[in-house]
């Protein structure tokens, strides 16, 4: 279990969890974690202006999957989609301090917010 | 400032606090000039002392003699004393011509057993592993079928760490008595939570660990039965202490605290686990309102009176743990055991069980203690309650 306090706070207080809000109008695809992860994503987000966006996101998975899925959202916000859409997983990784045993938590937000991104652009 | 509401510890059968009682005799040794037990002189003697009357005390609590108590480390120690020591004498030759040992245990045994019959198969002792039922239970009938001329032990928990199930220990004593076999008995979750009587009850050896009833870490004990006696080849050699059953110098203070916790818990034997049947049944009954709730715990009085397992569909077992541990107020409990946990495994008990790998991920084993009251039970049942719909609505389920 991931004890590391950025994904702990995140984890128990996940600012941009989708709990607020009616999906119907907002962008983004189920993506599923690494086989035998047990574990998917789901990154939302929705064009404000030219330049803002929203995000949210569903998730099910360990606290490393909410927390990552909830620190990307927050780089959408902050940086835009473009700049999101540049992240690796490593930067995930770094971000969180997640663990060796971690690494297909990044992967998976990645994934989604790409398969958001291309969903977006159609 | 506003506190922090406080932890509530639902983990007794991983560890318990420290009895009052315990903690009154390890200070008690540390502070009293004490010598070596073996040695002749004054302090020596006064070391020997504390450990005879410990032998004294948790021998009454089986009904057993003094010197059938052998001291170790924990119950992972006693264990590997009598699974190994019955397999290296048995190799030996002593049912015949030297051959391969015969063992008889079941699927769902703490790693302590699991892991040493694993070991010990990997070096030619033949195994027969005993499946249980979807409560857990085994077959008599398939472990007397089992049994053969050339069985050397059966190995059975009495109760299991992560269900609470009882098996029947003096029904499968008795099958074992009659086709000649000795049994081993781990009874680290049962000690001083139902009545154990090896005068009554034809047991060969058994496990027994104090940190699960009041005593401190790091000491246990294994039963040794003086008749008839069990063929039992020493694992740890040195300066011969315990008659060469266990060699190196006892550890007084833990072992004295050993003793008082025993006799202190037994005494207290009845009222508590009628006590915990109770609240444990409260507990239950809260958490089976819960949808997606189900139990893996044995029904009724197949159960000891601290346990209640659950599994809880539609949530990861990793993140509902962490946010009840995290969360406040936190609440320490366990999926599966603190040992399988650490692996990261899911329980191998519960897949045993036949409850899917999903089931046996997403569970959570709540284990009751002296200071659990019907307060601390309903804050539990409602912040699990709070949780699941938390992490249900973040995955767009609720
Ligand atoms: C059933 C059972 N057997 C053996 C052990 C190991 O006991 P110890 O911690 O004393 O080595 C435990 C405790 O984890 C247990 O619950």
């Amino acid at each position: 279990m991931s004890a590391q306090r950025p994904v702990m706070a995140r984890f128990l207080a996940p600012a941009r969890a989708a709990l607020d809000i009616d999906i119907g109008g907002w962008h983004g695809e189920h993506v599923q974690g690494t086989p035998g992860a047990d574990a998917w994503c789901r990154v939302l987000v929705q064009r404000d202006d030219a330049h803002s966006y929203r995000a949210r996101f569903l998730a099910f998975g360990p606290p490393g999957v909410i927390a990552a899925a909830d620190w990307l959202c927050e780089q959408v916000e902050q940086r835009g989609l473009e700049a999101a859409l540049a992240l690796t997983a490593a930067d995930v990784e770094k971000a969180l301090a997640l663990a060796a045993d971690e690494r297909h938590i990044g992967l998976l937000v990645i994934d989604a917010l790409t398969a958001t991104g291309a969903h977006l652009g159609r | 400032m506003v506190q922090a509401p406080a932890p509530i510890y639902l983990d007794h059968a991983a560890t318990t606090p420290l009895c009052a009682a315990a903690r009154d005799a390890l200070q008690a040794c540390l502070a009293a000039p004490l010598g070596n037990p073996s040695s002749p002189h004054g302090p020596g003697q006064a070391a020997a002392e504390w450990i005879d009357a410990a032998a004294r005390r948790l021998a009454g609590v089986i009904g057993a003699q003094p010197e059938e108590i052998v001291w170790t480390s924990g119950a992972t120690e006693a264990t590997n004393l009598a699974l190994r020591g019955v397999a290296e004498f048995a190799a030996r030759g002593h049912k015949g011509a030297a051959r391969p040992a015969h063992i008889i245990s079941c699927e769902t045994e703490h790693s302590a057993t699991r892991d040493t019959l694993k070991a010990l198969a990997e070096r030619g002792t033949r195994i027969t592993w005993l499946g249980v039922d979807e409560q857990g239970r085994i077959d008599l009938a398939e472990l007397d079928a089992a049994l053969d001329e050339a069985s050397d032990l059966v190995s059975l928990m009495h109760v299991n760490n992560e269900t609470g199930l009882i098996h029947d220990i003096p029904a499968v004593a008795e099958i074992c008595q009659r086709r000649g076999v000795p049994l081993h008995v781990d009874a680290c979750q049962s000690l001083t939570r139902l009545p154990i009587d090896v005068a009554a009850t034809p047991i060969a050896l058994m496990s027994m660990s104090a940190h699960k009833i009041g005593g401190p870490p790091g000491v246990g004990a294994l039963y040794v039965r003086r008749r008839p006696r069990v063929g039992l080849a020493p694992q740890i050699i040195g300066g011969g202490q315990q008659k060469g059953r266990r060699a190196g110098t006892l550890a007084t203070h833990q072992i004295a605290a050993f003793g008082v916790a025993a006799e202190t818990a037994a005494a207290e034997r009845e009222t508590q686990q009628a006590r915990y049947r109770g609240l444990s049944e409260r507990l239950w009954q809260g958490l089976s309102a819960i949808d997606g709730v189900t139990a893996n715990h044995a029904a009724g009085e197949d159960r000891a009176a601290p346990f209640v397992n659950v599994s809880v569909a539609g949530v990861h077992g990793e993140a509902l743990r962490a946010g009840l541990a995290y969360g406040a107020p936190n609440i320490a409990l366990s999926g599966g055991s603190a040992c399988s946990a650490a692996r990261g495994a899911s329980s191998y008990v519960l897949r045993a069980m036949g409850r899917t790998p999903a089931a046996a991920a997403a569970s959570l084993r709540l284990t009751l203690g002296p200071e659990i009251d019907e307060a601390i039970i309903d804050t539990t049942i409602a912040r699990i309650a709070a949780e699941i719909t938390r992490l249900r609505r973040i995955a767009g389920q609720a």
